[in-house]
């Protein structure tokens, strides 16, 4: 005998939900226009904070706008200022700030909403002036130069990002054209335009050899792109000169350029025995056809002092001509910490090291006792290859290549002697 | 028969107080008396809900079927209690602000479910309604009580007023949880105290069906298990019960 199935308790469960569901609908279509109003007028409060003179301020639909993705509200009031709300990437994801910006494109004043900064290096001690309510008044996007916070890099950089994108944004709304790209998005960019590729990743070349008439070199899998000047020339991977408009001279340069560095070779050398040193390494050296050495070395930053699991040492490759100059530096890879020592994997920081000799760089362990954190600390290193709070990875970097250099030393005194 | 009714509401306000006597919605209870305000609008916040759910309940009495009578119980308090939410969010922002998480959490306040299965699901509509007003009169006041104590001389305020004379002798720790412990034990210690003086509580007018041991005790009321402990050994006891 099979058990009759009974219907009823759904049917009234179902249909209690159903009236519940109807009666919720009744209220909230009294409450919900009353709790908008309220939200409007609060999200109004906010609005004043950053633009005080503003009046009826009305959001503004930002779909077709081509505006970027990170300004997430917009605002325009009866007097022709805006307030725009931008969420950027400080030194953690979420840095929501508030600009308000008069009528004549220029910032009244600004607010962080919210944010996961670092309470006494980032937001609070940014700008550092008035509170972050003063940071970037006054400024308009002619005259536009961003504020960089020591000891802040990453939340100063990202404030002033959002900063040029809301003065970029007022710009757009008001019918002008501006590029939001980031510079290194413009760099990849112009690489790809000149190669004729599209989305390819553009990595600089590690200098080798000094390349005559060329500043920079990016290279990726279908060729590569020199920068003369403000010239983007392309060379594709069979040698040719892709990009149509570039000058002779300067196609002549790139060829040259392409020729030299096809034709470098390299040559393992054994490390110097006695060349050793305490808390920096040389992991293999290579010599090139046209007499230059390059270094894969190993320099203790952070880890100098903490010896943290977290902290290993810094990789570091270096190449250095056969007159002791330095024709280029970089950062294989690091774990320094993020916002002060990861400068040392900059395009701004290899570039003082370009054409330096062994003099010109000052061991900091010379100067400052190594194993005295607080001293460390509050010692003003101005020297080549300093970062500023970062005084374990300059301490680290600047071991690493004075020992390389002292190996060059050896290596080129062998040579002689050989001779 | 109006000496009845008034019983209904006045059992609920004292002789069943339901966080003094039956111990009951203890989380809200020591959530918001930390202030009389807050106290105020939850015990009215939860009467409200009390007295539209009793009457709801006990209207459909006769056709919520006995399978689904919890899942159709909870659907009612969890509408009203959003109701509540959004009057509240619309007329009182500030209320609702305070309030924050607590408001949602009456949907699952024992008082309110424990008197629907208790009380609402057996009787008529106008006796449940009272029964939700006695009920939330003795959970609104219950709150004032321990508010008072712990605003007064915890915060040496009143209803917000910065008290001047309580500035040097207030305790900080009793708007604490801790503090809100200790001012809960007193307070139903002195209801314990005062009710002795009139003969007790008669616990064994209290149902079972809303206590979660029900089913492991096996008994018709809370003092017959009481008398059989008195009486009979343990061991012996659960034997009988089980054959």
């Amino acid at each position: 005998m099979t058990k009759k199935f009974d219907l009823k308790p759904t049917i009234v469960l179902s249909a209690i939900c159903v009236v519940m569901v109807a009666l919720l609908a009744v209220v909230n279509m009294f409450t919900a226009p009353v709790i908008e109003a309220a939200q409007n007028a609060a999200a109004n409060e906010a609005l004043l904070v950053v633009l005080p003179d503003g009046k009826n301020f009305e959001e503004i639909d930002l779909a077709g706008k081509n505006l970027p993705s990170s300004i997430d509200k917009a605002y325009k009031e009866e007097g022709g200022g805006y307030v725009f709300r931008v969420t950027v990437t400080g030194k953690s994801a979420g840095l929501m700030i508030m600009f308000g910006i008069d009528k004549n494109g220029a910032i009244v004043g600004t607010k962080v909403i919210a944010d996961e900064e670092t309470d006494t290096y980032d937001v609070k001690v940014f700008p550092g002036v008035e509170g972050t309510e003063g940071a970037y008044k006054g400024m308009t996007l002619e005259n536009f130069e961003p504020w960089l916070v020591s000891g802040a890099t990453l939340t100063s950089k990202a404030y002033g990002e959002a900063a040029k994108t809301a003065l970029g944004a007022f710009a757009v709304l008001n019918g002008g054209e501006v590029d939001f790209r980031t510079p290194e998005q413009i760099l990849q960019d112009n690489c790809n335009a000149a190669l004729g590729t599209e989305g390819k990743t553009f990595t600089k070349w590690f200098g080798l050899t000094v390349l005559e008439g060329v500043d920079k070199v990016y290279e990726t899998d279908g060729g590569r792109v020199f920068i003369i000047g403000e010239s983007f020339v392309a060379v594709n991977a069979d040698g040719e000169v892709v990009t149509a408009d570039a000058a002779d001279a300067d196609k002549t340069a790139v060829l040259n350029a392409t020729a030299k560095i096809e034709g470098i070779t390299f040559t393992d050398v054994a490390i110097p025995a006695g060349t050793s040193k305490e808390k920096a390494e040389v992991v293999s050296i290579q010599k090139t056809n046209e007499g230059a050495y390059v270094f894969e070395l190993l320099g203790y930053g952070y880890q100098y002092v903490f010896d943290y699991g977290d902290y290993t040492p810094i990789s570091i490759k270096l190449a250095i001509d056969a007159q002791g100059k330095i024709i280029d530096v970089l950062t294989v890879s690091h774990h320094e910490s993020q916002g002060y020592g990861d400068a040392c994997a900059t395009e701004e920081y290899y570039e003082q090291y370009l054409g330096k000799g062994d003099s010109d760089i000052v061991e900091s362990t010379d100067k400052y006792p190594h194993n005295h954190g607080d001293d460390l600390i509050a010692s003003d290193n101005t020297d080549v290859g300093a970062i500023s709070s970062a005084t374990f990875t300059t301490l680290g970097y600047q071991r690493a290549l004075k020992l390389a250099f002292s190996v060059f030393e050896v290596l080129t005194a062998e040579e002689g002697g050989n001779a | 028969m109006k000496n009845s009714k008034l019983m209904i509401v006045l059992r609920g306000i004292i002789m069943e107080n339901p966080v003094l006597i039956l111990v009951l919605g203890t989380c809200p209870t020591l959530a918001t008396t930390n202030s009389l305000v807050s106290a105020f609008s939850m015990g009215i916040a939860a009467t409200l809900v009390l007295i539209c759910s009793n009457a709801v309940i006990s209207a459909l009495r006769n056709i919520i079927p006995e399978t689904v009578r919890i899942p159709c119980y909870i659907v009612i308090i969890a509408g009203f209690v959003t109701i509540v939410q959004m009057l509240l969010q619309a007329y009182l922002p500030d209320i609702y602000k305070m309030l924050g998480a607590y408001l949602a959490l009456i949907v699952v306040n024992c008082i309110i479910l424990g008197r629907a299965e208790m009380f609402a699901r057996k009787n008529g509509v106008v006796d449940s309604i009272l029964d939700g007003v006695g009920m939330g009169l003795g959970f609104l006041l219950a709150l004032l009580v321990m508010a008072f104590i712990r605003e007064v001389f915890g915060a040496g305020a009143f209803f917000g007023i910065e008290l001047g004379f309580m500035e040097n002798i207030k305790i900080p720790a009793l708007t604490q949880a801790p503090g809100g412990f200790l001012v809960f034990g007193l307070v139903i210690a002195v209801m314990n105290k005062l009710t002795e003086k009139k003969g007790g509580v008669k616990r064994k007018s209290f149902s079972c069906e809303g206590c979660p041991s029900a089913h492991i005790c096996n008994k018709t009321s809370c003092s017959e298990m009481e008398e059989t402990i008195q009486d009979v050994p343990e061991t012996k006891t659960a034997e009988g019960e089980d054959a």
